[in-house]
């Protein structure tokens, strides 16, 4: 196949995992908010599909490395392709978390109505999809949106973090399950991490610089 | 990939003069319809061997071949095969382009006038569609009869590959057919040889190992006569499993 | 004086020397061709080429029969010598590529090349006049085919071997027999240097008397009769020159000049061809 086409299904590809990933992460937070078993069921056999897209990517990408010696943006967008499955492989790991937490918080009644979690959730839910249609529009000003959304999300896991231990230290039959919803929270927290990356990718496919690890560079957001 | 076995090489040694050993016992099979590469150090036999499938040594009337090549269920070796129904079955094209002293039509047409097509209009067909194959019959449909000399590079060699391509071949041998040639010219060939796969068997021997990468779909690695390791190209590329072939791949010699 | 400016002195002195040296050849070369244009012009005439010659001492006639067999015998000569010599010069370039017997045959042609035309004369004359008992045309040409031999030779082989040694494979690799690949593309990419070397062999020969001498002898009777002695140019250049007639002297002149003029233009025809197989 000549170059060209092999990236072509390259971005297709991606495109179904993302696909994947997306519905997972959603299935995983209505299976919290709705309290269904099956649905988290769901997303945790799903996970095998989202394992064999990341093998089958990174194989390709290194085949393309391989024997097509891609250069410039051809060079980068494998590259990215390669670490951006990666994360998408790690959300998909977190979703399987949310949904054995689920589990156990099911088994349970529900500690309290969820104030925050629903808004942090729907925050991260747009984190991602804005992450990956910036990696399929190339678009530098949308990777830049979903960096500044992670400073809210960290300000929901706060309120989440803090409202939980007010409820542990009032009342010590509610440590098991505010330990679990916690735990969600931290979750969902590293799944907005991931995306921060996957944009951070973004730049780099654009720009051809790396902004990993330097502050929030004033020049490209 | 499941393609069949179109040729095949069994205990294959070849004596340069009756003497030098220049290939030892190799043992390889060619796919159908698939781009074969045969890479290595200089001197390794990858071009006797390529020379090998369509007999071109018995040019030279001391070299001696050993063991067999088994196509079409025949051993090509045997006395009995007609040398030239083979060459027409197995087409060859060389490093340096080598148009023939006449024009485009004529070059094209030589290889059916050969084998006794009078026809006209027949042959006209023919050429108009091996032209067509090989890419280049858009770049000098408005002078077939002028004289090939007068073709660029790029274009001499595509009409190699036409003349060719006109007699119908299974096969076509290609002897590092685009180290003479710039880049642009290259990367045409090379466009041509990954669609022609789809009509003809292709082995095509090569110093520049990206090229072997960028087109082939198995690989040969030869050093001093031998095959070390024959595998799919990606497989060669990726992770070999000789210490040699990784040596060469990564430049570490040759 | 200083190095630089002796460096320069020495070098104007060489380059006035050639100069000078390159002048007296021109000049006696132009004075040699002046003077056969000069004399040649007087004896000029139509009848040189339509009438046969007078009887000795008588004025007008001309040199029909010398012009006649001049060509005859050349044109057998041609026929005998090229497809020889050209075959010749394929076998050498071709099979025998690597044979060490072609190495000597060709450095055999090199020699032959400068044997002295008198000395092939006198050994046509042993085979071809002797056992027959008279001297004849065909012996000429044969004398004359013998001196364009190695010639011919020579050139093919060269104009042979020119040609790349893959253009012979690409046509084997299409399956073509050796004989095919010599007629239909060696010989095709190679015919301009092929002919200039068969026109450079006749402009050497046709300018000979020395063979001609001994084996055609001349003629002064109009004849085409290949078995006797046939008339030539040169040959009657030759009697005409040493004789006492005037107008033998400037018949002679005239047919010096057709001659020349003869090989200036074949020589002339053979560069064009050349050159425009260059392009």
């Amino acid at each position: 196949m000549k170059t060209a086409e092999e990236l072509k299904k390259l971005r297709n590809d991606i495109l179904q995992m993302a696909a994947s990933i997306e519905a997972s992460l959603g299935d995983a937070i209505k299976s919290l908010l709705e309290r269904d078993d099956s649905l988290a069921e769901k997303v945790i056999e799903k996970d095998n599909v989202i394992n064999s897209f990341d093998v089958m990517i990174d194989e390709e990408c290194i085949k393309l490395i391989a024997l097509k010696q891609p250069v410039a943006s051809e060079l980068r967008f494998i590259i990215t392709a390669m670490k951006i499955t990666s994360d998408m492989e790690r959300i998909g790991d977190l979703c399987v978390n949310i949904c054995e937490r689920v589990f156990e918080l099911n088994k349970e009644p529900q500690l309290k109505p969820y104030k925050d979690l629903p808004k942090m959730a729907e925050t991260v839910k747009i984190m991602l999809r804005e992450a990956i249609d910036a990696f399929l529009q190339k678009d530098v000003d949308l990777a830049c949106e979903v960096i500044k959304k992670d400073d809210t999300v960290d300000y929901y896991l706060n309120e989440v973090t803090n409202e939980l231990i007010t409820f542990m230290i009032r009342d010590s039959s509610t440590i098991y399950r505010a330990n679990k919803i916690t735990h969600i929270a931290k979750y969902l927290e590293r799944i907005a991490d991931h995306c921060v990356n996957i944009s951070e990718n973004v730049i780099y496919l654009v720009k051809g610089k790396i902004i990993r690890h330097t502050e929030f560079s004033q020049d490209i957001c | 990939m499941k393609n069949s076995i179109e040729i095949e090489a069994k205990n294959l040694s070849f004596y340069y003069n009756g003497e030098t050993k220049a290939l030892k016992s190799v043992n390889i099979a060619i796919y159908k319809n698939l781009v074969t590469a045969l890479i290595g150090p200089s001197g390794c036999g990858k071009t006797t061997l390529l020379r090998c499938f369509n007999r071109m040594h018995d040019l030279y009337p001391k070299n001696r071949y050993e063991g067999e090549i088994i196509f079409k269920g025949e051993n090509i070796f045997s006395p009995h095969i007609d040398l030239i129904e083979l060459r027409s079955k197995i087409g060859m094209v060389f490093q340096k382009p080598t148009p023939f002293p006449m024009t485009i039509f004529d070059n094209i047409a030589y290889g059916l006038r050969l084998r006794g097509i009078k026809n006209k209009t027949d042959i006209k067909d023919r050429v108009e569609k091996a032209l067509k194959e090989a890419a280049l019959f858009d770049e000098v449909k408005d002078k077939l009869n002028a004289n090939a000399i007068e073709l660029s590079g790029g274009q001499q060699q595509r009409l190699v590959i036409a003349r060719a391509l006109a007699v119908e071949p299974e096969i076509l041998l290609f002897d590092e057919p685009t180290s003479a040639l710039d880049p642009i010219s290259t990367a045409k060939i090379e466009e041509l040889i990954s669609e022609l796969k789809k009509t003809v068997t292709i082995i095509i021997v090569t110093h520049n190992m990206q090229q072997a990468g960028r087109i082939s779909d198995w690989t040969g690695f030869m050093m001093l006569g031998e095959l070390i390791e024959y595998d799919k190209t990606e497989k060669i590329f990726t992770s070999p499993s000789k210490k040699l072939t990784e040596e060469y791949i990564t430049g570490r010699f040759g | 004086m200083t190095g630089i400016k002796y460096r320069k002195l020495k070098s104007n002195f060489f380059f006035t020397l050639c100069t000078f040296m390159t002048l007296i050849g021109l000049f006696f070369l132009v004075y040699i061709l002046a003077d056969i244009l000069i004399h040649g012009i007087k004896g000029f005439n139509l009848d040189l080429f339509f009438k046969d010659p007078a009887p000795a001492g008588e004025e007008g006639g001309g040199l029909r029969n010398a012009f006649i067999g001049h060509l005859l015998i050349t044109l057998v000569a041609v026929l005998i010598g090229v497809p020889l010599g050209v075959l010749g010069g394929t076998y050498l370039a071709e099979y025998g590529r690597n044979k060490c017997i072609s190495k000597f045959i060709s450095t055999l042609a090199d020699i032959m090349v400068s044997v002295p035309a008198i000395v092939i004369g006198t050994f046509v004359y042993a085979i071809g006049v002797k056992p027959f008992g008279n001297f004849n045309g065909w012996a000429g040409s044969v004398a004359l085919a013998i001196i364009m031999l190695p010639i011919i030779i020579r050139t093919t082989e060269n104009m042979l071997s020119l040609i790349p040694w893959s253009l012979r494979e690409a046509a084997f690799a299409l399956g073509a027999p050796y004989y095919k690949v010599i007629f239909q593309v060696v010989y095709r990419g190679a015919k301009t240097g092929i002919l200039t070397g068969i026109l450079l062999s006749i402009a050497r020969v046709i300018g000979e008397a020395a063979p001609l001498l001994f084996t055609s002898f001349n003629n002064n009777f109009f004849s085409t009769d290949m078995s006797k002695p046939v008339a030539s140019l040169t040959v009657t250049i030759f009697q005409y020159a040493t004789g006492p007639y005037d107008t033998w002297h400037s018949q002679a002149w005239a047919a010096s000049l057709v001659i020349t003029l003869t090989i200036l233009a074949i020589t002339i025809i053979s560069r064009i061809i050349l050159k425009g197989r260059a392009k």
